[in-house]
């Protein structure tokens, strides 16, 4: 079953300063299936916030039109979970407060979302921390709150912006594996949610995803589309030298764009 | 010489003292020696400061010798005293009615209207201009119009009262409102959150630093603005009784209300900076300005 379709997407920006415009995705197709882990890599600025917005319902396209389950994106949704790079989270709220946010703001009654919230405060490893204010965490432990409040609205789908993108090495890589774990990784794909899981890190990508997609820049467009065979669990039968040589792939694929991205900005 | 003064005095210097202690405990938790000093310095430099304006001034009135130009503090503080137990609780109630019911209706107009514009383009285009204008006349050069149309009582300082708290709180209400992340609302929408629920539990909170400083500027404003209203246009209240006083050429007493202006004042800011450090314990910019 297709979870997300992405048909013939554009988007160009119009800055209101100067007028200019920037054509941020080009005729962009794509489908993500139910229970697919599916990881966008790409040069800064080739569009990837721009796509992961569009599909969460807080950004227009100029023209094309996404589907999720079928039904025409027209806003967003608690079925379409969104991680941000920057977590967002909400200062003046606790951490528990912050991930009742969404049952509590769809009129969920508490009585039916108090376990499952605690039950994901100490999955992603915040118990005795529940009634911290966000600016008393460290970077990690505000993304697992992120994480967790996305998860407690139950979504079909997890849209995520370079969510490990700001956390140092050992803290990426265990929230990786927990990340997998939530996920279901040892589910039947019927069971879990598709994922979209935007990176800068070609390594991270080929290590989490079932399929990797490449964008290019200016305009951004789908470059290539890899599939990812490796053994799930991952971190069970980690495969060094078969993921070096998928992320040599890609490299070569964005290499040249990499770098003109780098001298244009 | 033991008078009421200075057992008045004293009195003061021991509550100061018992407040301070509090302040002590509270504050030390950690950190002890580091934290003593500076609350010590905090302590210390403040009485400083009163006891050479006390010095000062007691100076310049024996320099002076004339109690009517400028009466010694040491009668000030008698006077002060004196109408304490006599006719001022009244007049200090008087001003806290005129200020509170003033207020009331200031701030309540100067939110909603900020409120409104904000949501609203044609509000906005209407009302902002509007304030513009308005805002930089001084509260006190409607007092003549304001006597004209109310008659001298306590309409005029509840009406300048309430014009004058209008501005800050709109202002910024209004950049609070504009100020308000966007991301913090996307947050919220991919969350499922309705727009009321986006109002009052995003777009509120996330203002409310800004609200609440516009209320600490209108409250101040308004308690300048309150003592000349009430000397011109009013018939009670502390500004009133200042000049009541002024009139029999009894100064000491004039200085005397002029002080428990002050003092209010102060109190009224102190007050709302508590309630800022407690409503805004979130804010980690808030939480070094909370005492
Ligand atoms: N609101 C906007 N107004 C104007 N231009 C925009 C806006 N948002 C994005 N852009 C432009 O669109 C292009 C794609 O932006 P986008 O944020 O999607 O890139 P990205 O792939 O997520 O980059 P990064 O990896 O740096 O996060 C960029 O050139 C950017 O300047
Ligand atoms: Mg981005």
């Amino acid at each position: 079953m297709t979870a997300i379709r992405i048909d013939r997407i554009s988007k160009t920006f119009v800055s209101s300063r100067t007028g200019e415009q920037v054509v941020a995705l080009k005729d962009v197709d794509l489908e993500v299936s139910q229970g697919e882990f599916v990881a966008i890599v790409g040069p800064s600025g080739c569009g990837k916030s721009t796509l992961l917005s569009i599909i969460a319902g807080i950004l227009e396209p100029t023209s094309g039109a996404a589907y999720h389950y079928d039904a025409p994106i027209l806003g967003p949704s608690p079925d379409r979970g969104v991680l941000f790079q920057d977590y967002a989270l909400f200062p003046w709220l606790s951490v528990r407060q912050n991930i009742s946010f969404g049952p509590r703001a769809r009129g969920v009654p508490s009585s039916e979302w108090q376990q499952e919230v605690d039950r994901l405060i100490s999955v992603v490893g915040l118990s005795g921390f529940d009634t911290r204010l966000p600016h008393e965490l460290s970077g990690g432990m505000r993304q697992r709150c992120a994480l967790a409040r996305m998860l407690a609205n139950e979504p079909r789908t997890w849209l995520m912006d370079e969510p490990l993108a700001a956390v140092d090495l050992q803290t990426r890589t265990l929230l990786q594996e927990e990340i997998l774990r939530i996920w279901g990784e040892d589910q039947p794909p019927a069971d879990r949610p598709a994922v979209m899981f935007i990176t800068h890190g070609i390594d991270e990508a080929v290590l989490l995803a079932d399929r990797v997609i490449v964008l290019g820049r200016r305009p951004g467009r789908v470059k290539a589309d890899l599939k990812i065979d490796l053994n799930r669990p991952r971190f069970e039968h980690r495969d060094l030298a078969a993921e070096g040589v998928l992320v040599q792939q890609i490299w070569d694929q964005i290499r040249d764009e990499a770098r003109s991205a780098i001298l244009e900005d | 010489m033991i008078n009421d003064y200075h057992l008045l005095t004293a009195k003061l210097i021991i509550v100061y003292q018992i407040e301070s202690q509090v302040c002590l405990k509270r504050k030390c938790m950690s950190r002890e020696t580091r934290k003593i000093q500076r609350v010590a310095s905090a302590v210390t430099a403040p009485i400083v400061g009163c006891a050479g304006l006390y010095a000062a001034w007691t100076a310049a009135s024996w320099w002076l010798e004339n109690p009517i130009l400028l009466p010694p503090p040491n009668s000030v503080l008698t006077a002060l005293v004196s109408i304490m137990q006599d006719e001022l609780v009244g007049d200090i109630l008087a001003s806290l009615h005129h200020l509170g019911v003033g207020m009331s209706f200031g701030v309540t107009i100067g939110f909603a209207l900020a409120v409104l514009a904000t949501q609203n383009r044609l509000v906005e285009r209407l009302v902002d201009p509007l304030i513009e204008l308005l805002r930089p006349i001084s509260g006190i050069a409607w007092i003549p119009l304001a006597i004209m149309m109310f008659g001298v009582g306590e309409t005029v300082p509840i009406f300048l009262i309430a014009y004058v708290s209008v501005f800050p709180i709109y202002i910024n209400t209004v950049a609070g409102i504009a100020g308000v992340d966007g991301r913090l609302i996307n947050a919220a929408k991919v969350l499922g959150a309705p727009p009321s629920t986006i109002r009052w539990h995003v777009i509120l909170p996330s203002a409310l630093p800004m609200i609440l400083a516009g209320f600490r500027l209108s409250l101040g404003v308004a308690w300048m603005t309150l003592i000349g209203a009430e000397l011109i246009g009013g018939n009670s209240g502390l500004g009133w009784r200042a000049f009541w006083y002024e009139q029999f050429f009894a100064m000491n007493k004039n200085l005397a209300v002029i002080l428990v202006v002050g003092v209010l004042g102060f109190l009224f800011d102190g007050i709302i900076r508590l309630l800022q450090a407690r409503l805004l314990r979130w804010s980690p910019a808030q939480s070094g300005a909370a005492t």
